[in-house]
């Protein structure tokens, strides 16, 4: 990453750096979700999203949430929070269901770059791998009997 | 296999053109999605970098630096701890990896800076993502970010005053002033 010389960046400079930031976050954004879209789209066609929401109700259901919600927090915590952040615009839930699923996947998400990141730092990246996979479900179910009515 | 996948989609998706469609249809709404999240996450971040700087901030860093000892953490740990909470690991990697190399930090705080930043890292992005899906006005993206936000704050600050506890077996001093 880039230091400039000494004494604080311009004005311009920082708005730069931050329209490219955010015009790469924009670009990444766009990317992961349209491919995103048509994927699940065309899966809840073929009934396959339907499939696994019933292979994953039992287990979802833990978490006061539908079996579909385990795409978005399986895609998050193996890919990253874009492509966990545009399936679960496909799934139409509740604020406070979306809220469970972003605490559960911010705790844990794009777990095999970021612990490779902690790896490289030096930190103790597998103890911190399981500390964030149990955080993120024992975080969803607080989250999710504060935040989602019980259901019928 | 694939007849019966075949007769699955033909039963579906009857003709060559609710194909094109349908997918056409999804990316639309998919391309609408992302320019929608867009529309705010870029200024949000050309906010942040605008004001990133300000020496304002830089006090406050300064001002920090006895907590960050309350949290078993040392100086030098700032840098990497402030690039994490608000760029992100991934984009903060910059900030971050370095530190393997000073030997600076030593195992100890390492794993006391993992399990902040594991907690609670990326928190303008990744909050924003979450608090857009679904909301109806911008004062219910405010609430969501908000809370999201603030709930791994708390619980990132909750975890490492409970092991310093552990560690060191002394009564804590939780409270935030």
């Amino acid at each position: 990453m880039m230091t400039g010389p000494a004494g604080p960046p311009s004005l311009r400079d920082r708005v730069r750096r931050g329209l490219r930031r955010g015009g790469h976050a924009c670009w990444v954004l766009l990317r992961v979700t349209v491919p995103t879209f048509i994927g699940m789209d065309l899966l809840r066609r073929l009934g396959v999203i339907e499939a696994i929401g019933t292979v994953c109700a039992p287990f979802m259901s833990i978490f006061r949430l539908p079996g579909e919600a385990a795409i978005p927090v399986l895609i998050g915590y193996l890919v990253n929070v874009y492509s966990a952040t545009a399936a679960l615009g496909t799934l139409g839930l509740s604020g406070g269901q979306v809220t469970t699923l972003g605490l559960m996947i911010g705790l844990a998400h794009q777990l095999i770059v970021e612990t490779a990141i902690l790896k490289t730092a030096g930190a103790p990246a597998f103890r911190l791998l399981i500390y964030r996979l149990v955080m993120s479900l024992v975080v969803g179910l607080v989250a999710s009997r504060a935040f989602i009515a019980p259901g019928p | 296999m694939t007849a019966l996948a075949g007769e699955w989609i033909g039963s579906a998706l009857p003709s060559a053109g609710a194909i094109a469609g349908a997918v056409l249809g999804a990316a639309l709404s998919g391309a609408v999605f992302a320019l929608k999240i867009s529309a705010f996450l870029v200024p949000a971040l050309v906010l942040y970098d605008l004001l990133a700087p300000l020496p304002v901030f830089a006090r406050l860093g300064r001002r920090l630096g006895p907590w960050l000892s309350r949290l078993g953490m040392s100086p030098p740990c700032a840098v990497p701890l402030a690039a994490g909470l608000f760029l992100g690991i991934a984009y903060g990697a910059g900030f971050i990896i370095p530190i393997a190399e000073g030997k600076r930090i030593g195992p100890e705080e390492l794993l006391g800076l993992g399990l902040f930043l594991c907690t609670c890292h990326a928190i303008i992005e990744d909050t924003l993502l979450f608090a857009l899906v679904g909301a109806r006005s911008p004062a219910e993206v405010a609430w969501r970010m908000a809370t999201l936000a603030g709930l791994r704050l708390l619980l990132a600050l909750t975890v490492l005053v409970g092991r310093q506890v552990l560690l060191r077996g002394r009564k804590p001093s939780p409270a935030l002033e």
